[in-house]
This record gives C-alpha cells, structure tokens and sequence, in this order.
C-alpha cells in the first residue's frame, strides 16, 4: 500500500509539472565551446522549435518542463536533451560520428559505445541514405575498416558488392559474411537504404560469437528504422540522375583490324586495296567498320529512385511505414531493373510488461535482359554473353546490311546488333516477403523474456525466351525456345530469449539466454518447350509437344542453436564479457552436429583512470581491450556427408529408340564432416582527445582457420575419377591490423570532419592437408593454385623478363622449348628460375620455374570521407581503394585476336613489330589465339598486373534550407544535393578496364577464364531531394 | 497478481507451443538423389548405373570443342586435325594441332581432358563392379552387364595405352590418398589387362544380331572382339589379332552397307555395319556435329578442313594414283573421274551443299570465302561426310550416331594382321576384306589384285585411309605404324587456286606449281611425339608421374 501511495505521488507531480507551459532559454556550443548559429532546436513533442542567434542562445516555449529537446545542426547529427524541469538548458555539441553515449547495435540487443570491448563498426543510415546506389552494400564500401566491398559488375539489379570482413577466411566453404535484419538472418540485397537505422559490422570473436555457428567471417546487423516519439512524420527522399560505364576497352577500327590480322596470320588475307576499301567505308555491307560495344552501350541508363515514409509514436504505440521504389536503367537496351520496397515496422505496449513488435516488410523486384540467340547452346545467355561477344567481335563484322538482313557475325549466329534486335529475353520476377514478430515480457525488473518468430518467403519467377530470327536469306535462326523457371524459399525461424541486467553500486551485471531454430526449404521447377509458332505467343503450351522437358529440385537445411552471454563492469571502467554458443546443423552427419562455440573479452578505459584523468585533461577515452574466442562456419552446401548416386540428364543415354535413365556416383563424400573453425584474438585501443574532436582506434587481429571445409579437387589426381566432397582439410590464416581516424570540428559557421579508416590484411595458407604435396622446386602445394605459405586466389605462373627482340635475341636464351617449343622473335621470354640443383639449369620448365605472382586478394583497403559544411551548405567525398592486390588480364580482355576476337588500341600501339623490336614491348607480337592459348599466353607476370587502385566512390554536395524559409510552407526541413558515384578512378590496370571488375574470380583453376564477360561499373550523377514534414 | 500469472502461463505456453511444434529433427538426406547405401538393391538400378557408365561424360545438346570423353565427337573425330587429313580452323595454335606438329607440351590442354574423362569413366565402372553383386537379379543378365563394363573400362585403357602409352592401372575404387600416391604402370602390362579384358568380356556379351533393337547401341560380342583386334594389331601381335577378327567375319552378323553415304547420317545409323556406335537423340541426347561441321554459309562453324593430302590420296576411279599433271584433273572439280568417296567426303568449292559452298579467296561476299580471317574453311575444303542434307533443325540438336568401329576396318585390318603376319594371301582373301569394302554398291572401285606384301602394305594403307577419313582412326594408324614422323612433316596445302585475283597464300617465297593454298608446316618429332606427356595438372599433384 506504501509503495502505491508513492507511486500516485509521483504520478500526480508527474501530471502537475506535465502541465506548466514554459519558456526554455539557453546557449548552444560547439565542442570547442565555441556558440553555434543556426541550431535547430525543437521540442520533441509537437516539432514547435527555433534556431539559435549568432551567439549561440535561444529561447522556446515548450509545452511542459518535462519536454524533450531535440537539437540538430549539419555535420552533428541530432541530439535530445530531456529539460527536467529546468529553465535554462545550456549545450554543448560534439560531432555525430564519435560520440561517446552512441548506442551500438550488437548481437541480440545494443551497447553504449563505451561499454564495447569488441571490434564493431557502425555506419548509421544517414550516412546511406543520400547515396544514390542501387544495392545497399555498395553504400558500405570504404566507410568502415576491415570491411572490404568490392563491386565487380555493374549489371542492373546484380550489382550488390562482395563483402568480405577482414580478409578471405576460408578456401573451401563460402567466407561470406552472416547478414541478420532486425534478428533475422537475411541478406543485404534490396533493402531500401533509406529504411536503415544503423548497419554494424561484428568483426572479432567476442561480438560475433553470439551468432557462432556462421559468425566465423563476421556478421553484419542491419536495424531497420521503427517509429519515434512525437507527432507524425513524413519525408520524402528522392532522386534521379544518369549513368555511364565506369571504363570503355578501345578497339582498333576496321582498317587497322585488317592490317593487324594480316600481321599476326603472316599472311596477306586482307589485300591493300581491301585495306583502302575499310578506310573508305564505301562499301559497308563487305567492308564495315562496327564498333559493337558501342552499340551495346548506346544507352546513357537513366536512375531514379523514390521514397516516402511516415512515423510516428504515441504512448502505445510507435510505427514507422516505408514506401520505396527504385528503377535503374541499363546502359544496354531491353536490360533495366526496378524495385518497391514496403516495410512496416510497428511497436506496440500491450501492457507495462509486454511489448509487441511486429515487423513486415515486401520486396518487389523485377529484371530484365536481352537474351542470346537462339541455337548457340546455354552459354549464349543474356545480357552478360551479349557484352562478351561486342568485346569479341572485330569491327570488320557487319552488324546490319543495307538489304535489311544481319551480318552473320564470327560464328552465324549474328552479331550484338541483331541479338540486341532480336525477340528474345531474359525476365525476373521477384517477391519477397519477411514478417516477425517479437514480444518482449518485464518479468521481473531487470528480467526480460523474449519470443521471436520470424517467416521469409522468397518467390522467383523468370522466364528465358530466345527467339526466331531470321539472319539472312540462308541462315534463319530456329527454333526458338522457352523456359519458365520458378522457385520458391520458405525460410522460418523461433527464438527465445531471457534477459537480465541489474546494477548494483559500481558493479553492472548481464546475462542472456537463448534457443533458435532455423529452418529452411527450398523448391525450383523449370519447363521448357521449343518450336513455338512465330515469337508473339509466349506461353509453355503453344511451344510443340514433341520436346517438353520438365525438371524440379528441392533441397532443404536446419539449424538449432543455444547461447548465453555475461557481461560485467565496474565503474565502467573494467569490462569483461564471456559467450558460448552451442550449434547444430543439418549440414554435418548426426555424431558431428552439434559443437560449441565461446569466446571471452576484457576492456580497460584507462582513461577513466584518475591517473589519466587527472593529469591529461585532455584525453577523453583511453580504452585497452582484448578479445579471444572460436567462430564456425558451414557455408556449404545442403548434402555435403551423404554419398548418392546423381539422377538427371547427365546421366542418361539413349539405347534403341528411347533416351535410358541413368544415374552415376560422382563424388565422395566425408562421412565424419564437422564444422570449420576460426579462432580469432583481437586486441586493441580506442583513444578520444580535445573533446572528441580525434578519435583514433587501432586494432590487431589474428584469425586462425582450421578444419576448413574444402573440396580439395585441384589437390587430388584425377586418377581418383570421382570428385571430392567437402572435406575438413587445411589451415588458413589471416592477420592484420585496423585502423580508424576520425576528426570532427567546427570553426565559427563552418564545420568539418575527416574520417579515415585503413586495414592491413596478410592472408596465409598453412597447410592443406590431402594438398600438401611436396613439389619439386620446394614448395609445398597443390601445384596450381595453393601453397602452405602463401596467399589464397594467387596466380601461379612464370616470370616473364621481357620479349625476345630478335633472333639473336632467341639464341642467346635459356631454353624455354618445354613450355614454348619454337620460340620466335617477338615471343615472351620466361625466365629461368631454378633447376633439379636448386639453381637455374639454363631451360625454363613448369617444375622448376614457375613462381607466386602474386594474389588476388588486396592486402591493403582504405577509406577516406571528407566532409564539410557551411550554414546551410554541406560537401562530401568519399574515396576508397585497394591496393597490393593482381589482377589477371587475360582471354579477350587481355589477348588480341583471341578466338576470333578484336584487338584493342593499347595492344596495337605497345606491340611487338619486326619494325620496332623492343625488348620492353608491352604487347608480344601478333598471332591469333585459339581458345586454349599459345605459349606467349601461358599464366605470367607479363598478364598478371597491378590491380591497385582508387576510387572517387562518391561526392555529393547538397544545401538545406533555412528553417525559417520553409516554415511558412509548413515543411519541417528541405535539403536539395547533387550527387556523383564512382566519378574518378585511379589505377595502374591496362586502358579502358576497370581493376575493380577484375577478372572473373579464380577459385580453384587458374583457366583461361572468359574474362570479356563483364558488366561495367556504373559512373552516375544524381539530383536529390528531401523533405520533411 | 492473478493475471500476472496468466501472462506468464500464456507465455510460457506460447513459447513451447512454437519451439516444439518446429524442433524438427536436423538429419536431413537429399531430395532429389539416391542414398548409396540402398541403391543395389534391383536390376532396374543397376540398368540405371550401367546407363551412367555408357554416358561417361559425353555432352550432349551443346557445341562442345572440348574432348570430353574419348567417344565424344570432339573426342574422336576432332583427333582428325592432328593428323594429314584435316586441319583445325582453330588454327596452328589448335591443341589437336600442336599434339603432332612438334609443339606438344604436358599443358596442353587435350592431355588432361582424356586423362580426366578416362579416370572418372574407370571410377564409374570399378563402382559398378564393386556393387553389382549386392542386386540379386537374373545371372545371365547379371554377367552381361558386368561384361559390358569391363568392355568399357578396358576401351579407357586401350586408349590410353596407344596414346599415354605407360599409365597408372587403376583396377579398383581409390582413396584420394592413393591416387595422390599412383605409380604408372609399364605399357606392356596395360596391354596385357586390356587384352585379358576384351577376352573375357566377349565370353559374357550377347552376339550382335541377338541385341534387340531397343537395346541397339549396347555392346555386343563383336564390340570387344574388335577392339581386342585393335591392341592386337597395335602391339604387333598380328597372327592373334587375324585370328580374332576372323570370329568376327565368322559371325556373320555384320554386313557392309552399299550406300556410303547414308551410312553417315541418321538414316542408315543402325546398319549392320556399325559394329560399335555411340548413340545420340534428337532432343534428348542430341549432338551439335552439324554446327561444328557445316560450312557458314548454312550456319555452320566450319571447324573441320580437309587438307589437300586426303583429297589427293584418292584414286582416279580406274584405281590409278591422282596427279595433277594428269589430263584427267580439272581444278574446278576436282572429284571429276575420282574415287567416288572423295565426293562423299570432301565438300569443294562450287559444290552444293543445300546451296552453293563457295570457298575462293576473291569470293568476298561468300561467308565462306578463304584467307579472309572469317571462322570457316582454312583450306578450301569442306567437310561432306556426317553431313545430313535432309536436316533442318537447330544443328545443335542431331540425333545422328558417331560411328567407333565399322564392320569395313574390321576387313581391312584382318587383312593388314595376315599381311603383317606373314601368313598367306591370296585374291580369294583380298575379295572377302579390301574389294568388299571398295565394291560396295555406291563406291565400286576397280578390285585389288596386287599380292606384292610391300605394295599391297601400301594399297591397304590407303584403302583405310580414303575409307575411314574424318572418322578418327588415321592418327592412331600413323602411330602404330610408326610412320608419324615421316607423314607429318613439310608443308600442308589446301585446294589449288589456279585461277585468283587474290594472291593464293604461299610459304614465305616457295611457289607452289600447282597454285594450291598453303595451310601449315607440322614437324612431328619421332623422339617425343609418338607417347603423350602425363598431363602438366597430373605432375603438379603427383611428381611421380612425370
């Protein structure tokens, strides 16, 4: 009863002082103490607000004495500041980036920043939301350190960014990071940036343990935006701009193709007079000079990009709605890509002790591509083979002729110009939709239970129609042919969890506990009918009965999981924390299921340290901290342990009259598969001075790979005649250090921040169980692409040492007939490295004289975002890049004439000629290249170059206006800004190809990949707007 | 308090309701694929697993340039370009070309396509020798199929034994250990297993004419008796090798068809005298021959040139050697008063083939104009056989077989085993094999009458030649008999251009006299070339087997 009558006393002065108008004076500074102009400060509740004078003071009516005010200023994000009764509110802003009480999101649930010992970064979705990128990952690229996003197409609606957190963390299993929406696992793609509340990226073991199963290769938490106190919100953000390649490759034109070919075919196939007539262009039916990558990239893809959100929260209830859109244009026709978003995210107080939230969010997306033509097999396959032919195809090749028929182009098929005016199509449908819903039960004070349960239906639906064409009066491309493909995810997961938390004096104590079960089905089905009559009808059942062939798969996966955490400070000054985590999955035999992951953390703010504190007044955090622990990863597919006999097509051979059923055993399998483990230790600092305004954090890694789940195929002799599984085999290690320097400051009007982040990754192979063979030349490997030592996706090849000037030039070499049996001026000289004594032997061969190039992983990453503002106006620039990293330029990309391909400016001028013999020449002499190569293109340093770079990723300008000017149209703020991507590039890579699309990504061949097939990165310039209400 | 209570029953229940309606067990096995462990249990499955081992990797439905099994098309009469029947239009820098013209090397990319494709051929057979007993089915159909594997497994090791020559003798299941462990076998003791193989194999396997027509395409007796014939011969074992195609002729199952040309296509595939084809399907299990094969002007890729060598290995057709001096020769059809199966191989220029095909190097508006840098002919000539006129579908889509071994190499070679055996000879002999094979209804050449061993060794020589050209036997022919070296040295041409606006492509200053295009120069080297390398991949793994 005594406690009853005190809480009506509070309730009733709560009521009293609830309903004092009164009027709030104060003074608002910079962290230099310095008065800031032009403040917005504003009474949460009802937005009433103002802006400060030139000496910083203002003066507002609120409401009551218990209201909030929210004070915004560019460069300083917003900062709420309960008034409590008082009447003069003093203060003072630091800048947005660093502050001290930010709330960090981490597994299940959050932290203030200086309560974290892990390595997490944050990015929040301000600094998002104005970039005008299509996929929300390309958004993190540079902004956080040990965080590496490369973007290796620029293909509408496939041009989501790789993502890898501290470097490459396994050579078998896939090292892509966990990605968890609002509690649930997910992905990055297609999230609306503008829906983003914070990104946080959980690099060491400690943070990332609560998720051990598959947080070997970090997680990234994205928070969606929900509901705020106060009346309702409405923004609009929006933007359109433009896009062009990023990089062109040049070719040579007609004349100068005829001239070439003849030099490299030593022959006289083309005559000077046919020269004279690819000059004269007078004849463009026989003698044409197409450029037909231009013709692929005729467009200049238009972008624009919409948002409208409204929130708002009551006592009960909070919510916030998100209606997105998004259309990207291709740069090549019929190729574009549009998406709606839709999330709702609502929280509502069912009582004191129960809290409801109910997530749900659609995504909508659709694609489409022109398609390949029709009778060219599998490969010729939308937009991507249709670019790989114009980078292919020499500009003698006529792609429309004057009588209205195509040119038949290398292989009959026609040309880009008649694929892209074909019929036929690629289309892609996508729905997917996400609802969970959590409710979260006070037990007891302190005490919280949660139940979470989450569903995820993905549904695709695509259609791939190649159509009839007619090429000529003798070549009719026939038949054409459809396929529908759908497939559908359900993917659901329960979870529970209890929390507690309590402090008692200095000493703060937590725990968590949970359970989580995930599971997940997959279904396709694909049908197919060819010989439709005409291309108008494009339905399954209008195709001819005599060749319907239908196919349907499924596969399915369960993970169930118990974890607990703890967590302790005293005086916030000592901190420790401990996770386990038991998990078990579909993926490994029932004796190897489950397996327990833990993981511990200490920090120390020394600066809180009356030692410190007291003699550097100047510090304001010094916090040493330290984590160790072991993450798993099973990014593998479904069925790694099981050993069956394969069913399908592959197998089946036709006895008689009739196609026979077959099947095969393919691989073998592991039967006592476990998990891939890491082991990661961290240790760092984080160091904060003259008020904020620095901020520099640096951080040691060493994560430490073993059992790592690898199909050693490219290790094993193909005597063995089976494939092989994932096998727990090998050792991997990355170790590196990460930096951050972050500088916020405002002089007077003008304010400005620096934000820099730097990693150092050195990534090891140790030791590759059943592909530790001992080589000849002493190292240790499978012999191609993996060696304990050295780098994973390396290049392993010869060194070249220039081009043999002249015939003298040849006599005089080592031997090089093992691996080029008739050298010739002109040629690639290989140097000889090391022979059966361990020293040269005078002869270059593929066992002694082959060396690591070099790998394809980049050593260091870099960001750097410069900002500034100035009264209403605000610049920014964000560069980001790599570098010791190689790039292998090879196939049509770096190889004239290859397969009947083109040959490229920079080839035709740095050649080797008989004219111009130069030992240093940047081109061997011409010959035309089959498919498989000549010795010139054997794997060397002469093709695999630097692939550093840096990358003006993004700079934008924009202008807010003044509060008072849009105050009369009833609009709350107005920001307009300009905005460019990828504006500026660079690099020492070969002319006209962007090092950041690379080469087609090397895992276990170092092939002659088909590296022409390429999307390139988008350059775009955008105008935006944003409203609020 | 009480509702506090409630809520916390309702939660709690709430709570287990959800967990233990989903904790479904975590053992999930796949869907769409057979558990090992109980799959022998049926003579349906093990139908399934034979039909897998005759499969190997052939690809079907696709244009395939890649030898992925030695009775892929690519595989077997791609091998063609490595020799002095046909040239690659892939160029001098075509791996089949650079296998024969002294540019081999062990990365050579065809190297490890046969390795690989031979292996996982084997793997699958010891997996169906090491399970077949578990099925409990009728005996006899039970050791037919055992002998139908071992047929295949030991075809594997004939090839590598004449290619490879000495290669690990994988006969059972390996661990990735041991294969990383392989030590490779001399050639004479692959031989002797292959020998062993065929043998016994051909005790279990059904007659040719006993195979029903549904099962048409499964090995028969024959089949492995041939191939027996085919180790015999290439290891000099020539009296065994006559005795055992005599069983063959013994048969009589085989007959040789009089139309050579059919005998190619769809229409005459199931003719008795395909002893051995591999089967294809239109839709289902088709192959793209016709687009590697037809010229561009029909849509074709062109890939196969015929060189001037086998169109001059033709007869005139009263089986005198052609000549250009010879009055009889007419550049502009050069099959005029030839052997007819020059026609029926070779397409020319001026010829039809649906439409005209017209290869001369001022014909700048024919899609198959030479010498101009387009993907078709590099040497003026067509490919004619395996072309099906009547067929107008995607050419990615034919249901054409490929012939492996013809009841007409089976006469040839028995008379080549008693030639080379010293055994007698006589015109009785001579009719029965080489004038069955030249007699035919739609070839007709005159008889051969010459019992002279050394000239006769030459007559049959090229009967085998001009008979089987383009089919894929001539390279393996030039190994065994040990004339590589010499056949695959010197300048190759293409078709005579006398008439030409257009210079006609010449080795540096060297005139041909008769104005015939240059297409190559190949230098086979006799110390090195006649045994490949293991493949540079193989060595990488296993120094070993360098």
């Amino acid at each position: 009863m005594k406690k009853f009558t005190l809480l009506l006393f509070l309730f009733l002065t709560q009521q009293v002082l609830a309903q004092v108008r009164t009027t709030i004076t104060g003074k608002v500074t910079g962290p230099d103490m310095r008065p800031l102009a032009g403040v917005t400060v504003e009474e949460k509740e009802n937005k009433n607000g103002t802006s400060t004078k030139e000496d910083g003071s203002f003066s507002l009516a609120v409401s009551n004495r218990r209201a909030v005010l929210v004070v915004s200023y560019v460069g300083f994000g917003s900062k709420e500041i309960p008034v409590e009764g008082r009447s003069v509110v003093d203060i003072q802003l630091q800048s947005s980036n660093q502050q001290l009480d930010q709330v960090i999101v981490v597994g299940y649930g959050t932290t203030k920043r200086e309560n974290l010992i892990g390595s997490v970064a944050q990015v929040s979705g301000q600094d998002l939301q104005a970039r005008p990128v299509t996929q929300l990952t390309n958004a993190l690229a540079g902004q956080m350190p040990g965080v590496s996003v490369l973007q290796r197409t620029g293909q509408p609606g496939m041009s989501g960014g790789i993502i890898n957190v501290r470097g490459v963390g396994s050579f078998g299993a896939s090292s892509g990071a966990l990605v968890i929406v609002d509690g649930i696992p997910g992905t990055l793609n297609d999230i609306d940036p503008n829906d983003v509340e914070t990104i946080s990226v959980l690099k060491d073991a400690s943070s990332a343990a609560i998720y051990g199963a598959r947080a070997a290769n970090g997680v990234i938490l994205v928070t969606t935006k929900s509901g705020k106190q106060g009346k309702i919100k409405i923004s609009y953000n929006g933007y359109v701009g433009f896009q062009k390649p990023s990089a062109f490759p040049e070719y040579v034109n007609s004349a100068d193709y005829a001239a070439l070919f003849n030099e490299a075919s030593n022959s006289t196939s083309y005559t000077a007079q046919d020269i004279q007539k690819y000059r004269e262009g007078s004849d463009p039916d026989n003698y044409s000079n197409s450029n037909f990558l231009k013709t692929v990239f005729s467009k200049s893809g238009m972008q624009t990009a919409h948002n409208f959100s409204v929130s708002s929260g009551t006592a009960n209830t909070f919510y916030n709605l998100s209606l997105g859109y998004l259309f990207q244009d291709g740069l090549v026709v019929k190729n574009h890509f549009n998406r709606y978003n839709v999330r709702f995210n609502v929280k509502t107080t069912l009582s004191s002790k129960l809290d409801l939230t109910t997530r749900i969010s659609g995504i909508k997306t659709g694609d489409a591509e022109p398609n390949g033509p029709t009778t060219f097999g599998t490969e010729a396959t939308g937009v991507l083979f249709i670019i790989n032919q114009a980078v292919r195809y020499p500009s003698i090749y006529a792609g429309k002729l004057s009588n209205g028929y195509y040119g038949t182009g290398v292989v009959q098929k026609g040309t880009p110009v008649s694929f892209l005016e074909s019929d036929s199509y690629n289309k892609n449908n996508g729905i997917n939709l996400n609802a969970n819903v959590r409710l979260d039960y006070k037990i007891l004070e302190g005490l919280k239970l949660s139940a979470i349960a989450g569903y995820n239906e993905i549904n695709n639906k695509r259609t791939e129609f190649k159509a009839t064409q007619v090429i000529n009066a003798n070549i009719t491309l026939s038949p054409n042919e459809l396929t529908k493909i759908t497939n559908s995810t359900n993917y659901y997961t329960v979870q529970g969890l209890a929390e507690y938390s309590k402090k008692f004096g200095k000493h703060q104590v937590g725990a968590l506990a949970g359970y989580s079960f995930e599971s997940n089905y997959f279904e396709q089905m694909s049908a197919f009918r060819n010989n439709l009559p005409g291309n108008e009808l494009q339905q399954l059942s209008v195709g001819a009965p005599n060749n319907q062939q239908s196919n349907g798969t499924a596969n399915e996966w369960a993970l169930e999981s118990f974890f607990g955490r703890v967590n302790y400070s005293y005086a916030s000054k000592y901190l420790l924390e401990g996770v386990v985590r038991r998990d078990g999955s579909s993926r490994f035999p029932s004796t190897r299921k489950f397996a327990y992951f833990p993981s511990a953390a200490v920090g120390y703010r020394i600066g809180q340290e009356s030692f410190i504190k007291d003699n550097f007044s100047w510090i304001n955090e010094l916090k040493l901290k330290a984590s160790f622990g072991i993450l798993g990863n099973q990014n593998i597919p479904n069925y790694p342990y099981q050993n069956v006999y394969n069913i399908g097509t592959a197998y089946n051979y036709p006895f008689g009259s009739g196609i026979s059923s077959g099947v095969a055993r393919t691989t073998i399998t592991d039967p006592n598969l476990h998990w891939e483990s890491t082991r990661t230790t961290d240790v760092g600092f984080e160091f904060g001075a003259f008020k904020n305004k620095f901020n520099f954090s640096a951080t040691y890694f060493d994560r430490y790979t073993y059992d790592i789940l690898y199909s050693p195929g490219g290790s094993v002799s193909n005597t063995l005649g089976f494939s092989l599984s994932k096998q727990n085999t090998g050792k991997l290690s990355n170790k590196g250090w990460e930096f951050t320097l972050v500088h916020n400051n405002i002089i007077g009007k003008f304010s400005y921040g620096v934000n820099a982040n730097f990693s150092i990754i050195n990534n090891k192979v140790l030791d590759l169980g059943v592909g530790n063979i001992n080589q000849p030349n002493g190292l240790v490997g499978n012999g191609s692409t993996l060696f304990n030592g050295y780098p994973m996706q390396i290049y392993y090849g010869y060194v070249a040492d220039g081009i043999f000037r002249d015939a003298a030039d040849v006599a005089k070499s080592v031997i090089q007939t093992a691996i080029n049996p008739t050298p010739q001026p002109g040629d690639v000289r290989y140097k000889d490295i090391s022979g059966p004594n361990g020293m040269p032997d005078g002869k270059v061969d593929a066992t002694y004289d082959r060396v690591v190039l070099g790998s394809n992983i980049p050593k260091y990453t870099f960001g750097l975002n410069l900002s500034a503002g100035y009264k209403g106006f605000d610049v920014s620039m964000l560069l980001q890049g790599i570098a010791g990293v190689k790039n292998y330029m090879n196939s049509y990309a770096g190889f004239a004439f290859f397969n009947f391909g083109s040959i490229q400016k920079w080839q035709m001028e740095e050649r080797w000629t008989k004219d111009n013999p130069r030992s240093d020449a940047g081109y061997p002499r011409l010959e035309q290249i089959s498919n498989s190569g000549t010795p010139n293109t054997l794997l060397s340093s002469f093709w695999v170059l630097d692939g550093s770079y840096i990358r003006g990723k993004n700079m934008q300008i924009g202008y807010t206006l003044s509060k008072a000017a849009v105050k009369k149209a009833g609009v709350s703020s107005v920001r307009l800004y300009a905005s460019g991507e990828n504006l500026f590039l660079i690099s020492n890579y070969r002319k006209g190809w962007d090092p950041e699309v690379g080469t087609n990504s090397i895992e276990e061949s170092n092939s002659i990949t088909a590296s022409g097939s390429y999307y390139p990165i988008l350059k775009n310039f955008t105008f935006g707007l944003n409203i609020t209400f | 308090m009480k509702s506090k209570f409630i809520n916390i029953k309702a939660f709690v229940l709430v709570t287990l309701v959800l967990f233990n309606s989903c904790r479904k067990d975590l053992d999930k096995s796949p869907l769409d694929q057979f558990n090992s462990t109980s799959f022998w249990t049926s003579e349906n499955n093990a139908l399934l697993a034979l039909t897998g081992v005759y499969r190997g990797s052939i690809s079907v439905g696709a244009p395939n340039a890649n030898a992925t099994d030695w009775w892929s098309y690519a595989g077997l009469v791609f091998m063609e370009f490595s020799t002095d029947n046909a040239y690659d239009r892939r160029g001098d820098n075509s791996v089949f070309n650079k296998l024969t013209n002294g540019t081999l090397t062990a990365d050579n990319g065809l190297l490890s396509q046969y390795w690989t494709s031979s292996y996982l051929r084997i793997a699958r057979c010891q997996d169906f020798l090491a399970n077949i007993d578990k099925v409990s089915m009728d005996e006899v159909k039970k050791k037919r199929m055992i002998a139908e594997v071992r047929f295949i497994r030991a075809c594997q090791y004939f090839y590598m034994s004449q290619f490879f020559g000495s290669v690990p003798l994988v006969t059972s299941l390996l661990t990735k250990e041991e294969a990383n462990d392989l030590n490779k076998a001399p050639k004479a003791d692959v031989v002797n297993f292959v020998i062993t193989e065929f043998t016994e194999a051909a005790n279990n396997l059904p007659r040719y004419k006993d195979i029903p027509a549904a099962e048409f395409g499964r090995a028969s007796k024959q089949a492995a008796i041939a191939f027996l014939g085919r180790i015999q011969l290439a290891e000099g074992k020539y009296g065994e090798a006559a005795a055992t195609y005599k069983t063959i002729i013994d048969f009589g199952d085989n007959q040789i068809d009089p139309d050579y040309v059919s005998l190619f296509t769809v229409a005459k595939e199931t003719s008795s005298e395909h002893v051995f084809s591999v089967q294809y399907m239109e839709n289902l299990a088709a192959n793209a021959m016709n687009q590697h094969f037809w010229p561009a002007m029909v849509g074709g890729w062109h890939i196969f040139c015929p060189l001037g060598s086998i169109v001059e290995a033709y007869d005139f057709n009263d089986g005198t050697p052609f000549s250009y001096t010879d009055p009889r020769y007419n550049w502009r059809d050069i099959s005029n008063n030839r052997d007819p199966r020059l026609k029926y191989n070779v397409l020319f220029n001026e010829q039809p083939f649906k439409i005209k095909y017209v290869t001369h190097p001022d014909s700048a508006s024919s899609p198959d104009q030479l010498g101009a840098g387009k993907q078709t002919t590099q040497t003026g000539y067509g490919l004619r056989k395996f072309l099906d006129e009547g067929y107008s579908g995607d050419l990615s889509n034919y249901g054409g077989n490929l012939p492996v071994i013809r009841y007409a190499e089976v006469l040839l070679s028995y008379l080549e085993a008693k030639l080379e055996a010293g055994q007698t000879v006589d015109q009785s002999l001579l009719d029965a094999t080489i004038n069955k094979v030249r007699g035919r209804a739609s070839v007709n050449m005159p008889k051969i009458t010459q019992l002279n061993t050394a000239l006769l060794r030459n007559i049959v020589r090229k009967e085998r030649r001009v008979e089987t050209a383009f089919e894929g036997i001539r390279y393996w022919d030039l190994l065994r008999w040990k004339i590589a070296d010499q056949v695959l040295k010197g300048d190759f041409y293409g078709t005579p251009f006398p008439v030409s606006i257009k210079p006609i492509r010449q080795k540096s200053t060297i005139v041909d006299p008769y104005k015939r295009w240059y297409v190559t120069s190949k230098s086979f080297r006799a110390a090195t070339d006649y045994q490949w390398p293991v493949p540079q991949s193989e060595v990488n793994i296993n120094p070993k087997l360098k």
